[in-house]
């Protein structure tokens, strides 16, 4: 069955007579619905957003201020001295004279006699596969004094600087044929960031600087270091020729 | 006229009162609701604004750049430090052990040979006395015993040498 309603400004008008206690409570609620949907939700994610946002940029803000605060009271000539000490132990390439010295002044230390000694070249650019972060420069040495001296002199040069290992060692009777690693190591390619925290010096990083300073450092002898060379000595090559 | 029929309310009962009466609260309720929300949100939003913050990275920034240089050479002690630490750590020191060992050669008999190569430590004495051979071979085994430095240990030949009348004994073992 089909029926009609017909609506007409009298029924609207009773109506709303007799409803208008319930109209502005109920358009009041919907428009704050409307409210809390549209604005009120997209502003309180967009809040955490921007909460999230400011807790990342006050931990680089507190990351920047301690790196400040570290830097602010670093002693300069501690830091150069520092400086100094580790790139002497590891230096920055192959520290061909460096080296050298180091092997005399050992040499002379423990009262063994140098024979004739070589670079590897070929392996100057080959990473040790032992450190692998570390290259080192090779150097087969001849030393001349017996067992007890040439001990003696190993660890001297482990108790010099640059930092070196004794690879493979020979004694016969008097004569030792040494392999010796070099070690060194370029400065890192990545610059330095202010975003990343700055760590003060361990205790043990502290110890290490301490006991290489009281290793023997060539540097710290005045004039060139005498090489303890036996009559059989051959002359050495140009390390920068060798190099090539 | 019929007076069944009345278009107009002529009491509002107490039933309805009430239903005006919570519906007119609860719209007030949710306006004040949202009234506070807003300000609330207002509030949060104007504390710990980003821009303060980057603001104040940008002056630590500019007092940092006033320090590059120290900042540098602090990064490279740190990374040379880090590099000789794990040479430190990684390299082999066996001149202790070595010397450990030849202590322990009896006085009649002296060192000839020592080769140490990839942690094997191959050693030959000599002496006129193969009681002194037999001497430091004990040793040699009691120090892979009770100082646990060498392991494995093998002797690799005892031989006379005629001419000067001398045992030779060469003997191997793993450095630990």
């Amino acid at each position: 069955m089909n029926k009609k309603t017909n609506i007409d400004i009298n029924t609207v008008k009773l109506l709303y007579h007799n409803n208008r206690n319930y109209i502005l409570p109920i358009v009041v609620i919907l428009v704050s619905l409307f409210l809390f949907i549209k604005f009120i939700i997209p502003q309180m994610v967009a809040l955490s957003e921007t909460q999230e946002l400011i807790k990342t940029e006050n931990e680089k803000l507190e990351i920047l201020r301690n790196n400040l605060n570290l830097l602010s009271n670093a002693n300069e000539q501690t830091l150069d001295s520092q400086l100094a000490v580790t790139t002497e132990a590891l230096p920055t390439n192959k520290d061909f004279a460096g080296i050298l010295n180091a092997v005399s002044l050992a040499a002379n230390r423990t009262g063994v006699f140098l024979g004739d000694f070589e670079f590897q070249v070929g392996d100057v650019s080959k990473d040790n596969p032992q450190i692998p972060l570390s290259p080192s420069l090779e150097l087969v040495l001849t030393v001349r004094g017996g067992v007890k001296p040439t001990l003696n002199f190993i660890n001297e040069l482990y108790r010099s600087v640059p930092v070196s290992e004794v690879l493979t060692l020979e004694i016969n009777d008097t004569v030792a044929l040494l392999t010796t690693s070099f070690y060194y190591k370029t400065y890192p390619k990545t610059g330095f960031s202010y975003n990343v925290p700055l760590k003060p010096l361990s205790k043990r990083s502290l110890d290490t600087i301490n006991e290489i300073s009281s290793w023997n450092n060539p540097s710290n002898f005045e004039g060139p270091v005498t090489i303890n060379a036996s009559p059989s000595a051959t002359p050495v090559a140009s390390p920068s020729a060798s190099s090539q | 006229m019929n007076n069944d029929i009345n278009l107009v309310k002529k009491n509002v009962d107490g039933a309805d009162n009430r239903k005006t009466k919570i519906l007119r609260n609860g719209a007030i309720a949710f306006a004040l609701l949202i009234a506070i929300l807003s300000i609330i949100l207002f509030v949060l939003s104007r504390r710990n604004s980003l821009e303060s913050i980057k603001k104040e990275q940008n002056t630590v920034l500019q007092n940092i750049t006033f320090l590059e240089e120290k900042a540098a050479k602090f990064d490279l002690i740190n990374d040379r430090i880090r590099n000789i630490e794990k040479v430190l750590d990684a390299r082999k020191n066996y001149i202790e052990t070595v010397n450990t060992i030849i202590q322990e050669v009896p006085n009649d008999a002296s060192v000839v040979f020592v080769s140490i190569d990839k942690g094997v430590i191959l050693m030959t004495i000599s002496s006129a006395s193969l009681l002194s051979i037999n001497e430091f071979l004990d040793r040699f085994i009691g120090i892979a015993e009770e100082k646990h430095v060498i392991k494995d240990t093998t002797i690799e030949s005892l031989t006379i040498n005629s001419q000067s009348e001398r045992y030779l004994l060469s003997i191997k073992a793993k450095l630990l």
